[in-house]
């Protein structure tokens, strides 16, 4: 077999995406990328991304990275999903989970016969058929079952961890499988004058490093992509209208941990609680169009539960991403690609994925627009589903209390977002795909969490006479509850399993 | 009309009484047991090839389960036999190629295990423990298509299907609702709060609720098919042949009640005569057609099923599978009595994504590198790609990768196998660049004693069938 060069890959930027592609890159091609990172310690690292979906498990143990040991070094927890608070209307609680609402009977999805109770004066709650929510509520934890045909298995789980550290556990991993890491700031980038490729970057010290492919994982400045190429932005603020973000750890509270994200809005955006090992992260995200950085720190403070271990630091993003992501010889990973607000937990994901297509169309035999075309086609789908996912948090309201909320209620949401709305308030139907992320339950759990019921629904459901389904349905709240009783709680699970923990907590 | 949205159907009409209107007619009597589910015949089209059809995927088994239609009931009345694969020749210059259901294998000197167990004339049903070799198989049935279509007949009228004695003549446009009514040959008129159109490629329904014909004619050259008059006896074999000659292919099937023989071809003067030679028996009948499908396939209050949604050459056995394909959605859409327009737009989008998957399915045939000889492949390779199919070839070529499409009813491994058949072979992806000889080597070792082991544990066919027989009697 002839051998041919490796490909020689840049890497822009040290913060969790550029190392996130650089540990997959070195472990995954070993023989078909060469991979050197460029990473300068003045350039801060956002890290906001403390929280992730089920997706980073299936990310980590491709890397053949052990859970355990990934938990330990990141003091990870537990999440079952998102507790959002006051979203619909002040008052409300609703947990989107990572799983599934009860289970189809006669071929017809489960929350259909749900309506149907719920017409019929039921005044259950649907999360009160998810064990996925249920588990949250108790706060217990356990694996869930790998029989697909078992209710144990109707949940999924992801972690809780601290961003500041996945970063540099990615960075030993990608250094361990062969990747160079040079420190110093990029002062010139050199373009080739024909194709506009790039050629080369050059350091502060002189130094100057060529690549055949450039990853531009350089955050919001997006060095190469937008400052280089010019590459020009999609704004969505005026859907996604939060661009800063203050975020503040606090004290553990003693007790127990709970196995999920809280998001509570706030009068001006909304704020995160996620619990980890030896702290709590908080942060209030909102728009500076409508709240002063001052006012929103000050709300910040007095909202967060526990004791105070930092000042409130100040983070500014937009919503919205580059046209193309891969242009010429460059392809932009994470913020330097596109921002997407941490609502539903995103970010990593959206790196991961990009690099998982990265690797899916690596291109041994040169760069061309094909490849390009289809990269760029698979990351704007996964963005422009995201966005009308996020859109709907804000948009499906009756929050009249703040001109922030006044602002998202009555505006105008992209065609995409309100073809699913408009066909799920007048027949119960969710617009179905099955690629990327956010499919029936992820919709239905926000849809009903936020109060849009629908007008109609699947008429299947009135076929069963209703004491026989009323019995069905509380038959199936009493299996979830045995089954969470079974469970152990999320510290209990923590403490049984010790090579999780980071140290005692 | 009420405009309860939560009022369920309570009428419903299927036109057309053969396999596709009978599968139709039983789904939706299951889904809905307290409605008024009316089959009316219409006058038999020849070129209704889902309703004719003798063969389907491996899909469709699914299906007919769903339906509470067993597989021992075919085999026991219906003749049904089982397929695991079909060798088409004639599309590379290495000869044959045997397109095996299952999963494929992925390296090419190494037979998968459908492939082995084809080559071998070996049958057993797949295993549900994936650790068996077994459980690698997937496989279709042909049956004859008398024996199916009186077992699902019979199945309708024990359900409460009502049948009309009268055959369907025309329909009745309504400007607001698609068809008023349909006219029945003895004078009575039909109303329904939903139509079913499995009138065939004459759509005759949803003609009327005005739905539109777009002609796949530039991406597909088959526009002929002709078929022996009676088959030839009977010779068990788990796998069919397609051939590709210079004017189209020309299909045999083993089926238990004897060997079939057809051909699809594109009509010009001539070709009926080269296309009896190469039937090498007299021919039944010539079915021309336009292959295509409706731009929405429910109109109003009609929605068509069949050829009369979507018709093209029976290359595969897909003709059936698609129509049953779109049953299922169907019922995963089912509307009430107030039809709204946004379901049936969730509808006509993803029955048209399916409809047009398999048409670029179909189309692959013509895309190798070095089609057969002969002005059929010549003009057919002239012909228009869709974007998608273009993607999908450019991708697999270059790298092995078949890109996602939503509502896809062919399996990956489908696809894999297709590509093989016309000579197509999958590009390196960098992964596969960056396996180390002792992976591949490793890899190649799984699937031949995956291949050989399920020849040791699948028995011949014949014995297999005896067995399966008897034990189910």
């Amino acid at each position: 077999m002839n051998k041919k060069a490796p490909i020689k890959v840049i890497v822009v930027g040290g913060g969790t995406a550029g190392w996130t592609a650089a540990a997959a890159l070195a472990k995954l091609l070993p023989s078909v990328a060469d991979v050197h990172l460029i990473e300068s310690a003045d350039v801060g690292i956002v890290g906001v991304g403390e929280a992730t979906l089920p997706h980073i498990r299936h990310f980590i143990q491709r890397l053949g990275i052990d859970e355990a040991d990934f938990m330990r070094a990141t003091h990870a927890t537990y999440k079952l999903g998102i507790d959002f608070r006051d979203f619909g209307k002040i008052g409300d609680s609703y947990i989107h989970p990572f799983g599934t609402f009860g289970q189809p009977m006669a071929n017809v999805p489960f929350y259909h016969y749900w309506l149907q109770c719920r017409a019929s004066g039921s005044n259950a709650d649907i999360g009160d058929y998810a064990l996925g929510v249920r588990a949250a509520r108790a706060g217990r934890f356990q694996i869930p079952s790998e029989d697909d045909l078992s209710l144990a298995s109707s949940y999924g789980y992801a972690y809780q961890f601290d961003a500041t550290l996945f970063g540099p556990y990615m960075r030993n991993f990608a250094v361990k499988h062969g990747a160079r890491r040079t420190e110093g700031r990029i002062t010139d980038v050199q373009r080739d004058g024909l194709t506009g490729d790039i050629v080369s970057v050059t350091m502060e010290s002189g130094e100057k490093f060529s690549a055949d492919l450039f990853i531009d994982c350089s955050g919001f400045r997006s060095l190469l992509l937008g400052d280089a190429l010019n590459e020009g932005w999609e704004d969505w603020s005026t859907w996604l209208p939060c661009d800063r973000a203050a975020a503040m750890p606090a004290a553990s509270p003693p007790g127990e941990i709970e196995p999920y994200t809280r998001a509570t809005a706030m009068a001006a955006g909304w704020r995160w609680r996620i619990p980890l090992q030896h702290r709590v992260g908080n942060g209030y995200v909102y728009s500076s169009a409508f709240i002063s950085d001052d006012d929103a720190c000050a709300a910040l403070r007095g909202a967060v539960e526990g004791q105070a271990l930092a000042d409130p630091r100040i983070l500014k993003f937009r919503a919205g991403r580059r046209r193309r992501s891969w242009v010429n010889n460059v392809v932009a990973i994470g913020l330097a690609s596109g921002f997407l607000e941490p609502l539903e937990s995103t970010s990593i994901y959206l790196a991961q994925m990009a690099v998982t297509r990265l690797i899916d169309l690596f291109p041994v035999d040169g760069i061309d627009d094909a490849t390009r075309h289809e990269f760029n086609r698979l990351v704007d789908m996964e963005y422009d589903r995201i966005r009308d996912f996020l859109i709907l948090h804000y948009h499906a309201t009756i929050r009249n209390d703040s001109p922030f909320w006044d602002h998202v209620r009555t505006m105008q949401v992209p065609d995409s977002l309100a073809e699913k709305m408009d066909l799920w308030r007048q027949t119960g139907r969710i617009a179905n795909y099955s690629e990327g992320l956010f499919f029936e339950p992820s919709w239905l759990a926000v849809y009903l969490g936020q109060g849009i019921v629908p007008k109609g629904w699947d008429t299947r459901a009135s076929i069963p006479d209703s004491a026989a389904l009323s019995k069905a349905m509380s038959g199936l709240t009493d299996e979830i509850g045995n089954l969470v009783s079974a469970m152990p709680s999320h510290r209990a699970f923590l403490e049984a399993h010790r090579e999780r923990l980071a140290d005692a907590i | 009309m009420p405009s309860d949205t939560r009022s369920a159907l309570q009428t419903i009409v299927v036109a057309g009484d053969g396999a596709i209107g009978l599968a139709a007619a039983i789904a939706l009597r299951r889904a809905l047991p307290r409605a008024k589910i009316t089959m009316v015949p219409c006058a038999p089209d020849a070129a209704a090839f889902a309703d004719h059809a003798t063969t389907s995927l491996p899909s469709s088994n699914l299906f007919h389960a769903r339906l509470g239609l067993d597989e021992v009931g075919f085999v026991l009345r219906a003749a049904a036999g089982h397929r695991l694969a079909t060798r088409f020749t004639g599309w590379t210059t290495s000869g044959s190629w045997l397109h095996a259901y299952g999963a494929s294998s992925n390296d090419a000197d190494v037979p998968s295990v459908s492939q082995a167990l084809a080559a071998d004339g070996r049958f057993a049903h797949p295993a549900d423990d994936t650790t068996s070799p077994l459980s690698d198989i997937d496989y279709a049935l042909r049956f004859n298509a008398e024996g199916y279509a009186h077992r699902l007949s019979g199945l309708a009228n024990h359900l409460g299907v009502i049948r009309e004695p009268s055959v369907a003549i025309s329909a009745l446009p309504d400007v607001h609702s698609g068809i008023a009514s349909i006219q029945l040959a003895n004078g009575v008129d039909l109303t329904a709060d939903l139509f079913i159109d499995c009138t065939g490629p004459s759509a005759i329904l949803s003609r009327a609720a005005g739905a539109v014909f777009e002609s796949w004619a530039d991406q597909l050259p088959c526009n002929r098919v002709m078929r022996t008059t009676t088959p030839e006896p009977p010779a068990l074999s788990v796998v069919d042949e397609v051939t590709a000659w210079s004017q189209g292919w020309r299909s045999r099937s083993f089926a238990r009640d004897g060997t079939r023989t057809s051909i699809g071809y594109q009509s010009s003067p001539g070709s009926d005569t080269e296309a009896t030679n190469a039937l090498g028996s007299d021919p039944a009948d010539a079915i021309t057609f336009t292959p295509g499908r409706l731009r929405d396939a429910w109109s109003g209050n009609v929605v068509a099923i069949g050829d009369a949604a979507a018709t093209f050459d029976p290359l595969h056995g897909a003709n059936m599978a698609l129509a049953h394909a779109h049953i299922v959605l169907l019922l995963d859409l089912l509307p009430s009595r107030n039809i709204i327009p946004l379901e049936r737009d969730e509808y006509n989008r993803r029955a048209s994504a399916m409809s047009d998957r398999v048409r670029d399915y179909i189309a692959l045939y013509h895309c190798g590198p070095k089609p057969p000889h002969g002005p059929f492949w010549s003009y057919a390779s002239s012909l228009k790609r869709s974007d998608a199919l273009s993607l999908t070839l450019e991708e697999y070529k270059k790298r092995g990768r078949l890109p996602f499409f939503e509502d896809d009813i062919l399996p990956r491994d489908a696809w894999v196998s297709a590509m093989a058949c016309v000579g197509i072979l999958p590009g390196k992806s960098a992964l596969a660049q960056s396996a180390s000889p002792e992976a591949v080597e490793r890899h190649t070792k799984t699937q031949t004693s995956r291949s050989t082991a399920a020849t040791g544990m699948a028995p011949p066919y014949q014995l297999w069938l005896s067995n399966y027989i008897e034990t189910q009697k």
